[in-house]
């Protein structure tokens, strides 16, 4: 197969995955942070080792306020429904996940006051029109860092910038970019970092993270046994346990630490090299098909991995099957989770069909989608 | 000598952190003697290193709770609070 849905889930991952999971299953079986045996101490510090590698990933300081989670919508979740309450504003972006979209919904419906910054039909969110979203109750800025539409790469720095003059928080949604393009969460003023560990950090799916910031006071999601203060019928302060009750995902977590490490290794500009390089072959192949439209910026140094194309006349889903059932190739139709986005990008009536570079998609990957995509439109 | 922390992830930073110094501390279930639930995490170290200990962890934002001198006498362990 010819996999090209890296914007859904990575595959493959480094081998160095696969066995840090069996390995973990096999011979480190015990709950860390349940205990004061030998087995549960070392699986305890092999999870500790995960939070200060991807620490290292995102120069964050402290890696105690990485939380695990399950995916990026759990730590979003977590973050939004954790820190906005009625009365509060919140800013966020046409370009966002339902992850984000579908949470502030349900916060507005409870007297949270949302606004949404438009992109442009780049996919790219103006900085201006986010400070222009701003009110006294704003409390929060939540943007994606690359749109999972179309790729698009948004400023963060400036964003930040903006978050920090007007003194409110900024979180990023990193579903689309931790691992595949440079995070800084000090030079970029974030304050909450939500990401998938599935992803482009290339760990097992059912792993993920948030970082909280300092400054940040969140309530608990879900409360329980943190295998500390145990006496005490009140949840703990102290990060990252007062957001991890119940046994953390010991096989995943270790799995995900691999493929941080693999990142570390290999850089993240190295990873972004190579995808870029596919990108602008892909791009460049795709334009020269009649028919079909490439979505959001053609600043190929403005974009992800992510490519998708609008047919004028073809179905998209209909053009997704064909690929895989003909030629092997695994790509994506539909809305993507993403309804504003493609309404931003004109592309909500009809869907899109939509490529996900990786880090191992090789040359060959991109000629043989183009041309068998080509040919499934002549047919 | 040990030192009580927040949580068994400060505990295995504080090793980490020390292990860059060439400090071997070991991390461990706090004793029930000195718990006040039973459930938690300390550090034991050697004595001449509680001065740098104390030290570097303060550089890196960290803190102890407790801090306890482990004295061993006809069989009993006790823990002395510093």
């Amino acid at each position: 197969m010819i996999y090209l849905d890296n914007g859904a889930t990575s595959f493959p991952k480094p081998r160095s995955v696969a066995s840090s999971v069996y390995d973990a299953i096999l011979n480190l079986g015990a709950n860390p942070g349940r205990g004061g045996h030998r087995m549960s101490r070392l699986a305890s510090e092999k999870v500790f080792l995960c939070r200060e590698n991807l620490a290292k990933l995102f120069h964050i300081k402290d890696p105690e306020r990485i939380v695990f989670t399950s995916n990026a919508t759990q730590g979003i979740n977590m973050a939004l429904k954790g820190l906005l309450r009625k009365g509060d504003g919140l800013v966020t972006t046409s370009m966002e996940h339902n992850a984000v979209l579908r949470p502030a919904h349900s916060l507005e419906k409870m007297g949270v006051e949302v606004a949404i910054a438009w992109a442009g039909p780049d996919g790219i969110v103006a900085p201006a029109y986010i400070e222009a979203a701003i009110t006294p109750r704003t409390r929060l800025i939540c943007v994606t860092h690359a749109s999972n539409v179309c790729g698009a790469i948004n400023d963060l720095a400036a964003i930040g910038e903006i978050a920090k003059r007007r003194g409110v928080l900024f979180m990023v949604d990193a579903a689309q970019s931790a691992g595949c393009v440079e995070i800084d969460v000090g030079k970029m003023g974030i304050d909450i970092l939500a990401f998938p560990g599935h992803k482009s950090l290339l760990g097992p799916q059912g792993t993920g993270g948030l970082y909280i910031g300092k400054n940040v006071s969140l309530a608990p999601f879900i409360e329980g046994g943190t295998g500390t203060q145990s006496e005490s019928l009140v949840q703990p302060e102290n990060l990252p346990e007062r957001f991890e009750s119940g046994t953390v995902n010991t096989p995943g977590i270790l799995g995900l630490n691999a493929g941080v490490e693999y990142i570390l290794n290999r850089t993240t500009a190295d990873i972004f090299a190579h995808e870029w390089a596919l990108t602008k072959m892909l791009t460049d192949d795709l334009c020269t098909i009649s028919g079909l439209t490439v979505l959001g910026t053609e600043d190929i140094d403005k974009k992800t991995g992510i490519v998708s194309v609008k047919f004028e006349k073809a179905d998209c889903v209909e053009v997704a099957q064909a690929l895989d059932k003909t030629y092997n190739i695994a790509a994506r139709a539909g809305l993507h989770c993403a309804p504003l986005a493609h309404k931003t990008l004109g592309s909500f009536e009809s869907g899109a069909l939509r490529f996900g570079i990786g880090p191992f998609n090789t040359k060959n990957d991109v000629k043989t989608a183009v041309w068998a995509l080509s040919r499934t439109l002549r047919a | 000598m040990i030192a009580t922390v927040s949580s068994v992830t400060t505990a295995n930073r504080m090793k980490r952190i020390m292990a860059g110094y060439g400090v071997t501390i070991e991390v461990m279930q706090t004793p029930k003697a000195i718990s006040s639930g039973g459930c938690g995490y300390c550090i034991r170290f050697a004595p001449e290193h509680l001065s740098a200990l104390l030290q570097t962890i303060a550089d890196y934002g960290l803190e102890i709770r407790k801090l306890f001198h482990v004295e061993t006498a006809g069989g009993e362990t006790h823990y002395v609070r510093v």
